[in-house]
């Protein structure tokens, strides 16, 4: 994970701000209300010593990525330093600095899943979706992960989309199934790019 | 005895089976959830209220409940359903809401069994050979009432253990009981529990290691998510037993079920007093908490696992000090996996010299396994440990599918290794495993047929640990690297001999040096293809040719020229147009522009299509 980003990762987190390029956090999302839910999410533990790692899921679950703001208040809280938060956020997987999309499509690469054909998956969503994984699309709509087992392997190979696992999965199980999520996004447009969704 | 009193039991069961006529038992395992298992349950809601089956009305003298249970092992077939009229219980396999209006009508109204979406043989061929005692709870008890957990016996051991034994003698027993830990490595849990208790120090801590991260296994979270109760009675003995007050449940983010399920037990287990301060009146205090992974494969290791639990990254440190003598904040720590917390209430129960009466005189008791890949009868299963591989994928798993022939069963995930047709007939025991250059592991049991290339699968495990090593120590972080590219330089046909002798020495070198479990066994899958399947390894650098026909840059695509009718299925569904050919004649592939995704060869209604 540290090494995606091309030069001096540290640096470049603290001194970029998320409002420009990506433009990812909401402008309305004003620093007091960050302060309000993240105090919210640490009133829930009665000692932040052993929890950092929950309140984490819980701020990703909020913003549905680790924005950079609530880590701030999180440092602030807590007395932990941006590097630990920045550390931790970038060691395990299941965390992201970058937003996500709408809809975020896991395909299981598990030992079963992959001699059961999950590279072809891999492949084909690549295809279908226009990006590689790990990536978004440009219309913030999906995202494309490949995890290391769900644990479902008797159903290998195994996907899931937005939570939901979809067992013996094909090529064109899925492309079906995407399909049916851009047709119900038509129907019912629901604000763009997928922030403070809870999974 | 149920432990609590009558009125705590009593508040327990939400749900009573005795007070309805008729049981409808769902599975709501890993398996189950996945192949639609709420749905079926709202389904079979909807028609009981439809018909009124709630309670029984003189005209139908019949009433039905739905218990939601665990893993009920054989998850290729979910949903799986039973009906049960008293003792007699008929099995449903893959049940759908739209077959749940026929159940109810035709079987449970009409007091016909739907014959035709019974279970076949298959079900009991993979049953017959299993020794269930974990799982026995498994499928019978709902994970969200605790009540249902005291009807099996449950919390009887840890009453045992906590009123009629010193912590000396609950160590003592399950020493001689000679369970071993089923995280992998299969050290004596009661060896460990000793080394805990002797060490200095008045506060201890008490782990169980739920950070499931090894490709290919589920069960842990099966038993979690199934049976939370008896992970948590197995924890509160040996809370009592080692002096432990505290305990945490590392539990990996990928199994948000599981958490709440725990979460749940938890509150059942504190109201009833089975949890928090002394507990049974035996004056002992023993309080639980959950811990999140955030997927990190690393943090299965225990040092790795307890720098997480600090709120820091996984990576593992050198031992000694072992977590025994310097554990969780410094202190004196026990970790053990969820299935050996989960065998303790058990051996307590039953006796130390009944556990060792099953499995074999070195690895005494059952195993669980997940037994996945090109097997027909995918799922849970647990075996007296000596069973042989053979009788496993044959007896219970009902042999490979479509009539391919068996050719590894890969056991121990990313550090264990390939085991060869040829001995098939080793005993599933620690020992046995290891000398064949696998390992036990925490179970993960994945068949593989003809159409598996085990160089494909060695590249598959070292891209594993290249991504998940944490990236401390250079045998592992360089060592998985290089040898990820060497496996893509023979699977891309650019392999020479020397790529061979090199992923040899690597290994070795990795084994020697690396700080933690991780890089140490991150060669094997490797070395055990090298050493059993040596000759696809040749054929890729000699021949330039994948056996299996897997790897991508040594096949090509064909169509038979006798076969083909000219049907332009596969041209339509080529996602690359690099078939060529009118409606009625004969379709070519385009050898340039195809990128060998196959997707022809599923879609041919003719067989035209073929590998080469």
């Amino acid at each position: 994970m540290i090494h995606r980003l091309a030069v001096n990762p540290i640096l470049f987190y603290f001194f970029t701000s998320d409002s420009n390029g990506t433009g990812t956090m909401n402008d309305t999302l004003q620093r007091e209300q960050i302060e309000k839910q993240v105090d919210e999410i640490l009133s829930h533990y009665t000692e932040v010593q052993g929890n950092l790692i929950s309140i984490m899921h819980e701020i990703q679950t909020l913003y549905h990525y680790l924005p950079k703001e609530p880590l701030r208040v999180l440092a602030d809280r807590t007395g932990f330093t941006m590097q630990r938060l920045y550390s931790i956020a970038t060691f395990y997987n299941h965390f992201s600095l970058e937003p996500r999309g709408k809809h975020e499509v896991h395909i299981c690469t598990g030992t079963a899943c992959h001699v059961k054909g999950a590279p072809r998956l891999v492949d084909e969503l690549e295809r279908e979706l226009g990006i590689k994984e790990g990536q978004t699309t440009e219309d913030m709509n999906f995202s494309l992960h490949a995890v290391r087992c769900v644990g479902a392997c008797s159903l290998a190979p195994v996907v899931l989309v937005d939570g939901i696992t979809l067992g013996g999965a094909t090529p064109k199980s899925l492309t079906k199934l995407l399909n049916k999520l851009r047709k119900e996004d038509e129907t019912e447009p629901s604000g763009g790019n997928g922030n403070g969704k809870q999974p | 005895m149920a432990p609590g009193t009558a009125a705590q039991r009593e508040s327990g069961r939400t749900f009573r089976p005795e007070n309805v006529d008729v049981v409808i038992r769902v599975c709501v395992g890993p398996g189950g959830i996945a192949a639609g298992a709420m749905d079926v349950i709202a389904a079979f809601e909807a028609e009981i209220e439809r018909h009124g089956l709630h309670t029984a009305v003189e005209e139908r003298p019949c009433s039905c409940g739905i218990l939601k249970v665990g893993c009920k092992g054989l998850c290729a077939r979910d949903v799986l359903v039973d009906i049960m009229q008293g003792d007699h219980i008929v099995t449903y396999q893959y049940v759908k809401p739209a077959m749940v209006p026929t159940i109810i009508e035709q079987h449970i109204l009409g007091g016909e069994p739907v014959e035709k979406w019974r279970t076949d043989d298959d079900y009991d061929h993979f049953h017959r050979r299993q020794e269930k005692i974990l799982l026995k709870q498994c499928g019978v008890v709902d994970p969200e009432n605790i009540g249902t957990y005291f009807e099996v016996g449950g919390y009887k051991g840890a009453r045992e253990a906590l009123l009629q034994h010193t912590p000396e003698e609950v160590i003592d027993i399950v020493t001689r009981s000679q369970l071993r830990g089923r995280g992998g490595a299969g050290f004596p849990a009661g060896v460990k529990w000793a080394a805990t208790r002797r060490a200095r120090g008045n506060l201890k801590y008490l782990i169980c290691n739920a950070d499931e991260g090894d490709p290919g296994a589920f069960m842990d979270r099966a038993l979690l998510e199934g049976s939370p109760h008896s992970v948590i009675e197995g924890m509160v003995i040996a809370g009592y037993a080692i002096g432990a007050v505290q305990g945490y449940i590392y539990v990996r983010a990928e199994y948000p079920l599981a958490v709440k399920r725990l979460r749940h037990a938890f509150a059942e287990a504190y109201e009833h007093g089975l949890l928090g301060k002394n507990i049974f009146g035996s004056g002992a205090d023993f309080d639980l908490e959950i811990r999140l992974g955030a997927g990190a494969f690393v943090c299965g290791e225990a040092t790795a696992l307890i720098s997480s639990c600090e709120d820091r990254i996984g990576t593992p440190r050198v031992k000694p000090p072992r977590t025994a003598a310097s554990g969780l904040w410094g202190r004196p720590t026990n970790i053990n996996n969820v299935e050996t917390f989960a065998n303790v209430p058990i051996i307590i129960r039953r006796g130390a010299e009944w556990y060792r009466s099953i499995g074999t005189e070195a690895s005494p008791g059952t195993k669980l396994f997940s037994l996945v890949g090109k097997v027909k009868n995918t799922g849970l299963i647990e075996v007296p440990m000596g069973m042989t591989l053979r009788e496993i994928v044959e007896e219970i798993g009902g042999g490979v599918p479509d009539g391919k022939t068996l050719k590894a069963v890969q056991t121990g995930g990313p550090s264990g290794g390939c085991i060869p047709l040829e001995l098939m007939d080793t005993p599933v025991d620690f020992e046995h495993l290891q000398a064949l250059g696998s390992i036990m592991g925490s179970g993960g049991m994945v068949v593989m047929d003809e159409d598996s290339c085990m160089v494909d699968v060695a590249r598959y495990f070292l891209e594993f640990c290249r991504d998940e090593s944490c990236g401390q120590c250079t045998p592992c972080r360089d060592g998985t690297r290089v040898m990820v590219r060497l496996l893509e330089d023979i699977c891309a046909g650019r392999g020479t001999p020397e790529h061979l002798e090199r992923l040899e020495a690597l290994g070795k070198a990795m084994e020697a040096g690396s700080l933690c479990g991780l890089g140490e066994s991150a060669p094997n899958p490797v070395l055990s293809t090298l050493r059993y399947f040596r000759d696809e390894y040749e054929a890729h650098i000699y021949e330039k040719r994948c056996p299996a026909k897997v790897c991508k840059e040594l096949i090509t695509f064909c169509i038979d020229e006798e076969k083909c009718t000219g049907c332009v299925v596969c041209k339509r569904a080529c996602p690359h147009e690099a078939i060529s050919g009118e409606k009625k004649q004969l379709h070519v592939i385009d050898q340039d522009a195809c990128v060998r995704c196959g997707i022809c060869l599923d879609v041919c209604r003719f067989d035209a299509v073929y590998k080469e």
